[in-house]
C-alpha cells in the first residue's frame, strides 16, 4: 500500500494533466480540452481491448464495410465538420447530451463514447460541464455553450485516434426533448411543426392545409414523412447552419453561433 | 456546427415516461367513458393503491409527479394486475383494446430500452410493433392525441435502429445519472458558491475518470464473474424474496406523506382523464350539429 502523502502526489500529477484540466468562467465549469479528454479515454479503451466497433446499416441490415481512413484533406469536408462522416469512412460514435435537472439545479452536458459496452454508465461517460442555473432558456444556453461549441467543432475536425489510425467522429445529439428543442433553436412542442426529425404539422387547420398535403399531420399515423433531413440537411449544411432549424429553411443556428 | 437530424437520438428514456404515464391516464378515461367521472375517481384511489401494494411503486415529486423510469418498466411488467383491476369496470371492448395496447407497448418498450444491437428480425418486429401500437391507440381510443413523442416512437424510433443497430446504446440515461451523482455528492463538494463546488466536482469527476472500468482491468486485481444464477433465491423460504422479507418499521410522518402523495396522484389523474373526456364529448357533439 502506498502512503498518504505519494497518494497525495499522484493525485497532483494527475490533476496537472491537461486532458483533467477545468476551466471556470462565469457561466459555470468545463472541461478545458474535450478532445484530449476524448482521446485519453478512447485510447484507455483500445489498450483493455474493450473499444467495440459500432457500425452503420444499410437498407438491407448489413453494417456497411468501411474502407476510408479519415486523411488531413477529409478533415475539411462539411460532412465529417458536421459529425455526419461518409458510413463507409472509419468513425467513432459520440453522443452529446444536455439536460437541466437535480437538486441543486444545473445545466450539465455528458458526452459519451458508443464504442464500448455500456456507455450509459456514468463511470463510462465524460462529465463535460456544468452550469449552475435554475433555468435552461435560449439566453442561458447561449453562454454555456459559447465555450463548449468550438471544442465540439475542433474534435470534429481533428477525429480522434484508434490504435494509431485516425477516425472521423459520428456526432450524435441527445438529452429531453425540451434541451434538445433549446440547442436547436425549435420553438417546442406548440409548434407548428413539433417533430425534429420530419415536417409533419401539428393538427388539422384550414390555413395550414397546403402543408398538410405535403408533409401530413401527427395525427395521420400511416404513410412515409418528409423527413427535415432529405429536404433541409443538404442545403443547411454549410459551416455556420443547422440542418434542423424550426422555419424549414436550415438557417437557423445553434444559441452560441447566433450571436 | 450543423446537426444532421438522422443523428438526432430518438429520446427513449422520456418516451417510456410519458406513454407509461399516459397508459395510466387512457385506463381512468376508459373508466369514465364507460361508468362516469365517480366511478373514474374510485378507480384512481383503486389504482394507486394497487400500485403501491402490488407492483411495488410510488409517484416520485419531480417528472411532473409520474413514475421514474425503472417504475415504469415495473409497471409494465405487471399489467396484467392493471387489467385485472379494469376487468369490473369497463366493457369488454375496451378492455380487449386496453389489454392489447399493453400487450403491444411492453414489446416495443423492451426492444427501445435495451442497450444492445438488435438483430434483422427484432428491428423488423420493432417497426411492426411501433405501427401497430399507434394505430390500434388512434383507432380504439379515439379522443386520445398523437403528442410528438408517439409520432417519434411511430415514425421516427425504427428508422433509426435500422440505421444505428439499436437505440438504447445512444440514450439519455447517462445525463439523468449524472443528475443523480451530482446531487449525493452536493454536500461533499460544498464552497462558497455554487459556481465553486460545481467546478471541485467537476475537478474530482476528472480524477475519477482514471479509475474507470477499462483503466481498472489493466492494474486491478482479476475477479471470477459470478456463476450464472448464483446470486438468485432458489428456495422457497429465502428471505431475498419478498413475501419472506421481514417487515422494516416505517416512520409515521413518512407514511403519511406517502398517502398524502398517492391521493394527490390519484385526485391529478381523474382531473386530467375528466378533461380529455369531456373535450371529446364536445367534439363529438360539434361534430354531430355540423
Amino acid at each position: 500500500m502506498a502512503s498518504v502523502a505519494k497518494l497525495r502526489q499522484a493525485r497532483k500529477r494527475l490533476a496537472a494533466m491537461p486532458a483533467n484540466q477545468i476551466k471556470v468562467d462565469s457561466a459555470g465549469a468545463h472541461i478545458a480540452s474535450l478532445s484530449l479528454a476524448l482521446q485519453e479515454r478512447v485510447s484507455a479503451l483500445c489498450e483493455s481491448g474493450r473499444f467495440v466497433e459500432r457500425q452503420v446499416y444499410d437498407e438491407n441490415y448489413r453494417p456497411v464495410t468501411k474502407t476510408i481512413i479519415l486523411m488531413e484533406a477529409d478533415a475539411s469536408e462539411p460532412g465529417v465538420q458536421s459529425g455526419r462522416p461518409p458510413p463507409n469512412m472509419n468513425n467513432v460514435h459520440v453522443t452529446v447530451g444536455l439536460d437541466k435537472g437535480g437538486k441543486p439545479a444545473s445545466v450539465k452536458i455528458v458526452v459519451g463514447i458508443i464504442n464500448q459496452a455500456r456507455p450509459n454508465n456514468p463511470n463510462n461517460s465524460i462529465l463535460s460541464a456544468v452550469y449552475p442555473c435554475e433555468k435552461d432558456q435560449y439566453d442561458d444556453l447561449d453562454s454555456m455553450l459559447k465555450t463548449l461549441a468550438p471544442q465540439i467543432t475542433a474534435l470534429l475536425a481533428g477525429g480522434l485516434l484508434v490504435d494509431g489510425a485516425k477516425r472521423a467522429v459520428r456526432l450524435f445529439l441527445t438529452g429531453d426533448y425540451a434541451a434538445l428543442c433549446t440547442v436547436l433553436g425549435h420553438k417546442g412542442p406548440s409548434a407548428t411543426m413539433p417533430c425534429l426529425n420530419c415536417l409533419s404539422t401539428w393538427s388539422p387547420s384550414r390555413k395550414h392545409s397546403a402543408l398538410e398535403a405535403k408533409y401530413m399531420t401527427l395525427q395521420d399515423v400511416a404513410g412515409p414523412r418528409t423527413l427535415r433531413s432529405s429536404t433541409q440537411f443538404a442545403s443547411g449544411a454549410r459551416v455556420g447552419h443547422s440542418g434542423s432549424g424550426n422555419d424549414g429553411s436550415g438557417s437557423s443556428g445553434t444559441p452560441s453561433e447566433r450571436q | 456546427m450543423t446537426v444532421d437530424p438522422k443523428q438526432i437520438v430518438v429520446i427513449l428514456l422520456h418516451i417510456t415516461l410519458g406513454v407509461n404515464g399516459r397508459f395510466l391516464v387512457l385506463a381512468t378515461e376508459c373508466v369514465i367513458k364507460c361508468k362516469g367521472s365517480a366511478a373514474g375517481l374510485r378507480f384512481t384511489h383503486h389504482l394507486a393503491a394497487l400500485l403501491r401494494e402490488e407492483v411495488g411503486v410510488t409517484p416520485v415529486t419531480y417528472h411532473g409527479g409520474g413514475f421514474i423510469g425503472r417504475d415504469c418498466h415495473r409497471i409494465g411488467d405487471r399489467s396484467d394486475a392493471i387489467c385485472r383491476l379494469l376487468l369490473l369496470e369497463l366493457s369488454e371492448e375496451y378492455h380487449t383494446a386496453y389489454k392489447r395496447a399493453w400487450l403491444l407497448w411492453n414489446r416495443v418498450r423492451k426492444l427501445l430500452n435495451r442497450a444492445a444491437t438488435a438483430t434483422a428480425e427484432e428491428v423488423k418486429q420493432f417497426r411492426a410493433d411501433a405501427t401497430a401500437l399507434v394505430t390500434h391507440l388512434k383507432r380504439s381510443f379515439p379522443w386520445m392525441s398523437i403528442s410528438p413523442k408517439l409520432h417519434t416512437l411511430l415514425c421516427h424510433a425504427a428508422d433509426f435502429m435500422h440505421l444505428y443497430g439499436s437505440i438504447g446504446l445512444y440514450g439519455e440515461q447517462a445525463i439523468e445519472a449524472w443528475h443523480r451523482r451530482y446531487g449525493q455528492s452536493a454536500r461533499k463538494y460544498s464552497l462558497g458558491s455554487k459556481l465553486a463546488s460545481a467546478a471541485a466536482f467537476m475537478r474530482s469527476m476528472a480524477l475519477e475518470r482514471e479509475a474507470c472500468e477499462s483503466d481498472l482491468t489493466q492494474y486491478g486485481p482479476a475477479r471470477k464473474p459470478v456463476v450464472l444464477g448464483a446470486q438468485k433465491a432458489t428456495k422457497v423460504g429465502d428471505k431475498r424474496l419478498r413475501p419472506n422479507r421481514e417487515d422494516v418499521p416505517v416512520c409515521v410522518a413518512k407514511e403519511e406523506k406517502e398517502r398524502k402523495d398517492r391521493k394527490k396522484w390519484a385526485d391529478d389523474l381523474h382531473e386530467v382523464a375528466t378533461d380529455t373526456i369531456d373535450a371529446h364529448v364536445r367534439r363529438e357533439k360539434w361534430a354531430r350539429r355540423e
